[in-house]
């Protein structure tokens, strides 16, 4: 006593596409887990046309085979999520791509073209308005700069030194860049 | 509308396609060519809207290919519905009228049920293979089972619907959250914003499922053909036949639903069942040993430090 | 019974000696290695010297002894039909040339007085030597390996001289090359030494084939290989009927044999490389012993050499001119064992050159000259190997000298051993060489001397062609005739004995006159040697100085026994010819003389000298440049023959038809390749479009 054609014909309709478009997704995505979840999507359409044949046939069949597909997915997704695992600790990305360890020796690895990013968008940071003069900037001989501390002292010479320049009187001269340098 | 009656017209006169290649006027010329020409063209509408929803680089900003495939993709499972598709002579007549049938023979409610799941279903399959971040494909995947659920429910599959939502839904997509947040906690990725060969791959799933329906309607044409027809292209029909007649017949009335698949699976299936449960165990034992053993390598190494 | 047992004895204790060493010397026996080989020599020199008392006395007139160890190889039953005589066999029509020819080889050895000669000087000088290099080879790393491998020289060249026929000749032949080469190259980590080896073994293969092509020929003839039916008169003068060349011919091809072997002229570049084996090597094998085989297979074939006076002139011919240009060449060596290396030609040439005679005088003189030559020429490489080893492995006579004072053993028993060797009146090195040289004399006096033998046997005359069928003309050799030729090998002859006399006593006054001087190598080795090798000097030295005049001419024993196997020579006694005697022991002192002036004080004379003579002192110290024709002749044009028989394997045949059919398998693969990129998506892939088109083909296109 079979079942209706009908909702057979549905089902199965509807099992094939769930399939096709777990497959599609599978060879699209590149995200271990979602090719991944892809494959259990297509298992999912599988398992649809089992339910569908063995209610159309009057039969436990069906299911029970859409019990052990269940299980096995299961085991699966067990393994295989314990592998992502692995992959996550070896500190490696999820993708795809990287493990391409089984070509031939002598195929190049196929390396995808680098994104095509969005010009980075200039950061505009707030800033204050100018308030009073302008520092006055003071020119000194090259060969003042000798007696210099050295350089991780001199970030904060530097900062010292441009202190120094912004006082307005003018005559200070190398000993007060010396004692600005050691300060 | 008016497309599809235009070819199927044009199928119809042999005059209005003279000037094509032999080749092509002989496909044409075939009786369903018109029913082959629609559904191509409604399932190749979905292979356009998945393909232009799937994720590919430079797009960082520009979002409407995955509105208009979207569109394209809703369009094309209301396509599934409501367009006709010419019955050929041997069809059965009454069925047919559309790719997904009309289930007159059943109550409205359920038809209904039906195509509120089936759309459920596949919208969230489609939804699931695009989207960006693995996270909402997990949940869509979520859903995807939720509407699979109720199609088994529908198909009196009872238990195997419970199974589904607390087995998959409950445990193995909340597995998978988990190892998407242990694993790529920052959400979506470089890699996930790309597809590879998405034209490629999309292509491959209109052949694939164009011949699969295909195959059904096929089907369907000699199974009306075949009905009490010597002669019939179901060579499989008799051992078919046999073996329902031999198995145990599925009897909501007579028989409790979970006890007769409880029976056929620990009766019928009881070597089937234990090959299975020593494979999850492996599966388990493995999983322990490919997951834990660098934990522990690493554990000794820093104990040896120490 | 005693002879065939003591044949028996003889080979068995070097080769006993020999697995021993081989077994045990590495691991058990190590510094005292030296015992077996010590020993076996020795037992099978008293053995041998009881063999000599044996063949002596036995009561026979020829007493020719063959010992059949094993039959080694016999096909053919017929072949060992008793009612057919070997003779007869080979003369019945069944087996003519065509039919197959029986086989029958044995492993046998053959006892006469030739080989009992050989047999006791052989044994005696390698126990002797064996003794010697126990102190000489001390702290080498080979040890066991050098006693080991003299150990099986000394079975193998035991066995070549005990051969009985031409097969097992040959066998041994090339054993004892096999044992040449291996000690020759015995330092084998010196580039020179693995070189000098391997080119003695080269040059002694092209000497072997000449002999194997004679063994062939001689296969084919006689239908036999055993001494016992080749050296039939009877059968002789039957194939001498048949084809009188073939004669001729074999002992052309077994003359090659004997030139590779004994490094007689166009060979004779080996020799003198071989020295970079150990002294004692050189000693035993390169002076006393296996250069002494092709004068061995000379003699052993003179009933065939007696039937082909073209190749006995051309033995002469050879012998002679080679003693002369190997003289030449040790004028101005200055490398004392390479001195003593073309010294050893020389010789041997002159054993050749006797040999070559026919003459019965000539016969023993060769042999007379072989057993004398072996001692003092041994005693002279020891001594020089003493040399050595005390300057701590310089050999240059430029860098030492005066050595008298601090050797006097070694430069007494030299001394001896080089007026041995220069010809000087009581010695013995004058007997044997005066006996050559006179018979030399007679030769070319006497227009030709064939011994047919056959019926009428010991019969020897004067011209005499009694043999039927010996119409042929008078024998000329490069368009000499027997008389011209043996007067101008006479000559030649004589002035190599002044030669002789000249670069022997050079070498004496370079080493040993003089201010004393020693190199910086020498350290504190510079001191007389130990007893264990001074001893063997002291009895070497002894035979040196009696062996000739004990033996040889005043008593006639050596003639006599020798007698034993080819008659000719017992009964062809003549006197002392007083014009060679008179004229070789003038030529003798006059060397010794004109040595002495030149090196017997530190003088410029000798540069002076060499800058008159010019070009000639070039030639001779550049050995004639014989290894450099030698190399573009056949080396270079070789090489460059295996360069392109490489290529043609490598590069044509290997590379392009094997190779290129091997790559195009490869090259199919190719295409394809690029498929396998390790992407788990194209193989999804692949599949899908694989199920694709296969349900369409299944279902819809049915």
């Amino acid at each position: 006593m079979p079942g209706s054609e009908t909702v057979l014909n549905n089902y199965l309709i509807v099992g094939a596409l769930l399939f096709t478009l777990g497959l599609v997704g599978f060879l699209t995505r590149r995200n271990l887990i979602v090719m991944f979840l892809c494959a259990e999507l297509m298992l999912q359409g599988v398992s649809l046309t089992l339910v569908a044949f063995g209610a159309y046939h009057g039969t436990w069949g069906g299911q029970v085979f859409a019990i052990f597909s269940l299980a096995l997915a299961a085991a699966e997704a067990g393994i295989a999520l314990a592998l992502f695992v692995v992959i996550f600790k070896r500190g490696s990305s999820l993708d795809i791509s990287i493990w391409q360890d089984l070509r031939e020796a002598d195929q190049p690895a196929i390396v995808d073209e680098p994104d095509v990013e969005a010009p980075p968008v200039e950061q505009q940071w707030p800033h204050l308005t100018v308030a009073g003069p302008l520092p006055r900037r003071t020119t000194e001989p090259k060969e003042a700069r000798h007696d210099r501390p050295p350089a991780p002292v001199e970030i904060v010479s530097r900062r010292a030194d441009a202190l120094v320049n912004t006082l307005p009187s003018p005559p200070r001269g190398r000993g007060a860049g010396g004692e600005g340098g050691n300060s | 509308m008016k497309l599809f009656d235009w070819i199927l017209a044009q199928g119809g006169s042999s005059g209005g396609i003279s000037h094509l290649p032999p080749g092509l006027r002989d496909m044409l010329e075939q009786p369903h060519a018109g029913a082959i020409l629609r559904a191509l063209v409604i399932l190749g509408c979905g292979a356009v809207g998945v393909y232009l929803m799937l994720p590919r680089s430079g797009e960082t900003d520009k979002r409407w290919p995955r509105f208009l495939g979207g569109v394209l993709a809703t369009l094309a499972l209301v396509f599934l519905v409501t367009t006709p598709i010419p019955a050929g002579e041997s069809s059965i007549p009454g069925r047919g009228a559309t790719l997904l049938w009309p289930l007159d023979d059943q109550s409205p409610a359920t038809g209904y049920t039906f195509f509120i799941l089936a759309f459920i279903s596949l919208a969230s399959a489609v939804m699931m293979i695009t989207a960006r971040n693995p996270v909402y494909s997990a949940l869509w995947f979520a859903l995807v089972l939720l509407g699979n659920s109720g199609l088994f429910l529908l198909q009196r599959a009872d238990f195997l619907s419970a199974a589904t939502v607390i087995v998959y839904a409950g445990a193995i997509v909340v597995t998978f959250l988990f190892v998407i947040m242990l694993a790529q906690p920052t959400g979506a990725a470089a890699f996930d914003r790309r597809s590879r060969e998405p034209l490629l791959s999309t292509a491959t799933g209109l052949i694939l499922a164009a011949v699969l329906v295909g195959t059904l309607h096929y089907a369907a044409r000699h199974e009306g053909a075949g009905v009490n027809t010597v002669g019939s292209h179901r060579p499989a029909q008799e051992s078919i036949d046999r073996f329902a007649k031999t198995s145990k017949r599925l009897s909501l009335e007579s028989d409790p639903h979970v006890a007769g698949l409880g029976k056929t699976l620990f009766v019928d299936h009881v070597v089937s069942v234990e090959v299975i449960g020593v494979l999850l165990l492996a599966a388990v034992v493995g999983a322990v040993l490919i997951a834990g053993h660098p934990v522990a390598h690493e554990k000794a190494g820093h104990h040896a430090r120490q | 019974m005693a002879t065939e047992w003591l044949a028996r004895l003889i080979p068995l204790f070097p080769l006993v000696a020999c697995l021993i060493t081989l077994i045990f010397g590495a691991k058990v026996l190590r510094e005292k290695s030296h015992w077996p080989a010590i020993l076996g020599c020795a037992l099978s020199s008293l053995c041998s010297l009881a063999l000599v008392f044996a063949v002596r006395g036995s009561a026979e007139e020829h007493p020719v002894q063959t010992v059949t160890i094993y039959k080694w190889l016999a096909l053919d039953s017929v072949a060992r039909d008793p009612a057919q005589s070997p003779a007869a066999a080979a003369a019945s029509p069944a087996t003519s040339p065509g039919a197959t020819p029986p086989i029958d080889f044995s492993i046998a050895l053959r006892v006469d007085s030739l080989s009992a000669t050989m047999l006791a000087m052989l044994t005696f000088v390698a126990t002797l030597v064996a003794i010697y290099a126990a102190g000489y080879m001390h702290d080498d790393r080979g040890y066991c390996r050098f006693f080991t491998e003299v150990s099986l020289f000394v079975f193998s060249m035991i066995m070549l001289v005990l051969s009985a026929n031409f097969l097992q000749l040959y066998m041994f032949w090339e054993a004892v090359g096999l044992c040449s080469y291996l000690l020759i190259g015995f330092w084998y980590e010196k580039p020179s030494a693995a070189a000098a080896g391997k080119k003695a073994f080269l040059v002694n293969r092209i000497g072997d084939f000449g002999f194997a092509v004679g063994v062939f020929l001689i296969w084919v003839h006689f239908r036999t290989l055993d001494f016992d039916k080749v050296l039939d008169r009877d059968v002789i003068a039957r194939v001498y009927q048949e084809n009188p060349a073939m004669i001729a011919l074999i002992c052309v091809c077994l003359f090659t044999g004997a030139v590779g072997k004994s490094a007689q002229f166009p060979l004779h570049v080996w020799l003198p490389d071989a020295m970079e084996g150990p002294t004692p090597v050189s000693a035993l094998i390169h002076a006393a012993t296996m250069v002494t085989a092709g004068v061995y297979l000379v003699a052993r074939c003179t009933p065939l050499f007696w039937m082909a006076p073209e190749a006995q002139m051309l033995v002469s011919f050879i012998g002679g001119f080679t003693a002369l240009l190997a003289a030449l060449i040790a004028l101005t060596q200055t490398d004392l064992k390479r001195v003593l290396a073309y010294s050893t030609v020389s010789q041997l040439g002159y054993m050749f050159l006797g040999l070559g005679t026919g003459l019965a005088s000539g016969i023993a003189g060769g042999m007379f000259h072989l057993v004398t030559h072996a001692f003092f020429k041994a005693l002279l490489f020891l001594g020089a190997g003493s040399v050595m080893h005390a300057m701590g492995g310089v050999i240059d006579m430029r860098e030492f000298s005066g050595l008298r004072k601090k050797m006097p053993q070694t430069y007494m028993t030299f001394l001896i051993g080089a007026l041995a060797l220069a010809g000087l009146a009581p010695l013995s090195g004058f007997w044997s060489k005066d006996t050559i040289l006179s018979a030399v004399h007679e030769a070319g006096h006497e227009p030709a001397v064939v011994h047919h033998g056959g019926a009428h046997p010991g019969e020897h005359e004067a011209g005499g062609r009694a043999l039927a069928g010996f119409t042929g003309a008078e024998p000329k050799l490069f368009g000499m005739t027997r008389g011209s030729l043996y007067t101008l090998l006479f000559w030649m002859g004589s002035f190599t004995a002044l030669l002789t006399a000249f670069y022997t006593f050079r070498a004496v006054f370079m080493t040993f006159w003089g201010p004393e001087k020693i190199p910086h190598a020498a350290g504190h080795h510079a001191h007389e040697s130990p007893p264990v090798m001074c001893i063997p000097l002291w009895i070497l030295a002894i035979g040196a100085v009696g062996l000739g005049a004990v033996l040889g001419h005043p008593t006639g024993i050596f003639d006599s026994f020798l007698g034993r196997t080819i008659p000719q020579i017992a009964e062809g006694h003549h006197g002392t010819d007083w014009f060679v005697v008179i004229l070789s022991t003038v030529f003798a002192v006059a060397g010794i003389g004109a040595a002495f002036v030149m090196y017997g004080a530190p003088s410029s004379l000798p540069d002076r000298i060499a800058a008159i003579a010019g070009p000639l002192t070039a030639l001779s110290r550049n050995k004639f440049y014989l290894d450099e024709i030698y190399a573009a002749l056949f080396v270079w044009p070789l090489r460059a023959l295996a360069s392109l028989s490489r290529f043609l394997d490598w590069g044509v045949i290997d590379g392009l038809l094997v190779g290129g059919i091997g790559k195009l398998p490869g090259l199919a693969g190719r295409l394809p390749r690029p498929i396998q990129n390790g992407l788990v998506q194209f193989y999804a892939l692949a599949m899908m479009l694989g199920l694709g088109v296969l349900l369409w083909v299944l279902v819809i296109k049915q």
